[in-house]
């Protein structure tokens, strides 16, 4: 489905994003993306939906390379858009509509599906937002924004969806329904981006883990990441304790939390 | 200035409104073209910014405070027509939202501040060069919150010489220029080299910001 | 409809009652105005006065200062401002509990996007102005001097300029990547 091929990303002020990253996600695939604060997994995922473009290498969408002239052409774009989803870790940055409802049927509608009100009102109440139709999205909790922005996204029935740290400011109950409503999900190729490791269990078969420096240094199987910890250490997804014990003698573990409930 | 409907003569607020319309179009232009798609997002977030420097209080001596008006501060950062345009919305959504200011009033606020105050920042600043020393920052910015106190007096003190009724009793505002100059300028001598000096140290806390980044 | 409606006739009553000057005929008007809001008249009228009372109250006592001692009639004229400000104060609380400004304008479907995008990113600045004077005064045990209370501004301000650069690229993404920007030529 998407395919990136060494490719590298480097902001205008000269800052790193990510470097030589390659590698290919297959239909249905569900994948998370790991790496501390600052490594480049937005950079990551926006590459992938095309909002930046590599300065290096290539992006490919189902074989097609992803380019500005691409882009440029509306049929083209407009099918990549409606195939590519994107949930952003602050939801206001998605959220532009007088109300929830038109919200929602936003995406259905400029792709041309019938019925975008019905459909939309369909997802207002998959997602838990039905009595909220006619609110302005801006007066939404975080919780119930980025519920609206997740039916945003599939109200338009993308075959990839990309979430950049959907739990970050997520309570546990609201956690624990986006984690099960994502597993309710078939047929779609996910990669969600988190830190949190006690989660990435629950979200992904594969794991993709970004070093501090941008480049990819794990790309495989989660449980087999989890379990290494230098991996983790040197991913910045872990951190050592240092105990000292009664009888004067200390040692250091390296912790990783990845236990989920 | 937050001056309510009802101080302002229909001879004033008509001619303002004649007047920033077609600069509200030129400015509509000027930054679709600059920014091109991105113009709705830019503006949006510049409103926003705008709407929320106006909410900061600036403490002055004696206890007392007094809001950044941040035009200054917009113009220089975002450039003459980006800063008018956000200035004259967050105008429009003061008065349409929270009744903070007359609608009747907007045109006169928008073109005395956004565009005559901005376009005083943006002359005195190109005299200056472009330095970032205190006074090349300071000078300008100050200026033009003076230059549009003293039009907004100007054209506050017009009202009674612009309509009264058959007795020469005023029929708006009351005071001419002789109260309305010194009432409005002076004070606004102070909080313009203030707010100078506050938009030279934003400027200065962001360059070391970006520079250390 | 109504919203754009309502907004359009509040407009041109404001526009209106300006070339209204008999005290009269203002209050009549006024009068109407409380009568049509019913129940939440007392609601709209506070919110009102509490708007305009200082500016009115200063602009009056001047005028009576002034005209008492030129020997002037003063009472024709702070009747008409005082009724006329009051009025058209009422008025327009009473068109903003009453339109939402963004279906108001919804025909222009740009302005309707940037008014949406503007009061929520409002809410986001505001909610991280909010914060950086709580923490400021937090660290304050006592009233910090002037000189550190107009640093904070600075820095407030400050704050807010970086949020602004940011916030503008990610909208520009996120809208984006809901293809707001495909259809647009």
């Amino acid at each position: 489905m998407i395919e990136l091929e060494r490719v590298s990303h480097a902001y205008p002020d000269g800052a790193r994003g990510i470097r030589d990253v390659s590698f290919a996600l297959g239909l249905g695939e569900r994948a998370v993306l790991l790496g501390s604060n600052g490594c480049g997994k937005s950079t990551l995922l926006k590459l992938m939906a095309g909002l930046l473009l590599p300065t290096d290498g290539q992006s490919r969408y189902r074989g097609e390379p992803v380019t500005a002239a691409r882009l440029k052409d509306r049929d083209w774009c407009r099918r990549f858009r409606g195939d590519v989803g994107m949930v952003f870790q602050h939801p206001e940055a998605m959220l532009f509509n007088p109300t929830v409802v038109e919200e929602i049927a936003y995406g259905p509608t400029r792709l041309g599906m019938k019925e975008p009100i019905r459909h939309a009102r369909d997802w207002a109440e998959r997602v838990g937002l039905s009595q909220y139709l006619d609110k302005p999205p801006y007066r939404l909790s975080g919780g119930e924004k980025q519920r609206l922005c997740l039916a945003c996204v599939l109200a338009c029935q993308p075959r990839v969806l990309l979430l950049d740290e959907p739990t970050a400011s997520l309570d546990p109950r609201a956690t624990g329904w986006l984690v099960d409503f994502l597993l309710g999900q078939k047929n779609l190729t996910t990669l969600v981006s988190t830190q949190n490791l006690s989660l990435a269990a629950e979200l992904g078969d594969r794991a993709l883990i970004l070093g501090e420096e941008g480049s990819l240094i794990f790309d495989g199987s989660l449980r087999r990441a989890l379990d290494d910890t230098d991996l983790l250490w040197r991913a910045n997804l872990a951190h050592r304790h240092e105990h000292r014990h009664a009888d004067g003698t200390e040692h250091r573990h390296v912790h990783a939390h990845r236990d989920w409930g | 200035m937050h001056i309510p409907d009802g101080l302002i003569a229909p001879q004033a607020y008509l001619a303002a409104a004649a007047l920033a319309v077609p600069c509200w179009a030129y400015a509509v232009r000027r930054v679709a073209t600059a920014l091109d798609e991105r113009a709705i997002p830019r503006l949006a977030v510049l409103t926003a910014l705008a709407f929320v420097l106006s909410t900061i209080m600036v403490p002055l001596p004696g206890g007392t405070s007094a809001h950044l008006s941040g035009m200054g501060l917009l113009v220089l950062a975002f450039g003459l027509w980006p800063a008018f345009l956000a200035f004259s919305l967050v105008l429009a959504l003061q008065a349409l939202l929270l009744g903070a200011g007359g609608i009747t009033a907007l045109p006169v606020n928008a073109l005395t501040m956004g565009l005559a105050g901005g376009a005083v920042v943006v002359g005195v600043r190109s005299l200056l060069g472009p330095g970032k020393s205190a006074w090349a920052i300071v000078l300008p910015v100050s200026s033009g919150v003076v230059v549009a106190a003293v039009l907004l007096a100007l054209v506050l003190g017009a009202q009674p010489y612009l309509a009264s009724d058959a007795h020469g009793q005023p029929l708006f505002f009351p005071f001419g220029p002789a109260v309305t100059l010194p009432v409005i300028v002076l004070p606004h001598l102070v909080i313009g080299l203030l707010e100078g000096v506050l938009t030279w140290m934003v400027i200065g806390i962001l360059d070391s910001r970006r520079a250390t980044a | 409809m109504k919203d754009r409606t309502v907004l359009a006739c509040w407009l041109a009553a404001v526009v209106a009652i300006t070339f209204v000057h008999d005290p009269g005929v203002l209050a009549g008007l006024l009068l109407i105005a409380l009568a049509a809001q019913g129940g939440s008249a007392p609601m709209i009228a506070l919110r009102a006065l509490l708007a305009v009372a200082l500016v009115n109250l200063t602009v009056s006592i001047a005028f009576v200062a002034s005209a008492w001692l030129s020997g002037e009639d003063w009472m024709l004229f702070v009747l008409r401002l005082n009724l006329r400000v009051f009025l058209l104060a009422l008025l327009t609380f009473w068109m903003i509990r009453h339109v939402d400004l963004a279906r108001a304008v919804a025909p222009w479907s740009s302005l309707q996007f940037l008014v949406v995008l503007v009061i929520g990113q409002i809410r986001t600045f505001a909610a991280l102005l909010t914060d950086y004077r709580m923490a400021f005064a937090s660290r304050s045990p006592t009233r910090p001097p002037l000189r550190m209370r107009f640093g904070s501004a600075g820095r407030q301000a400050a704050a807010m300029m970086e949020k602004a650069e940011r916030q503008a690229d990610e909208l520009n993404h996120g809208m984006r990547a809901r293809g707001f920007f495909d259809d647009r030529a």
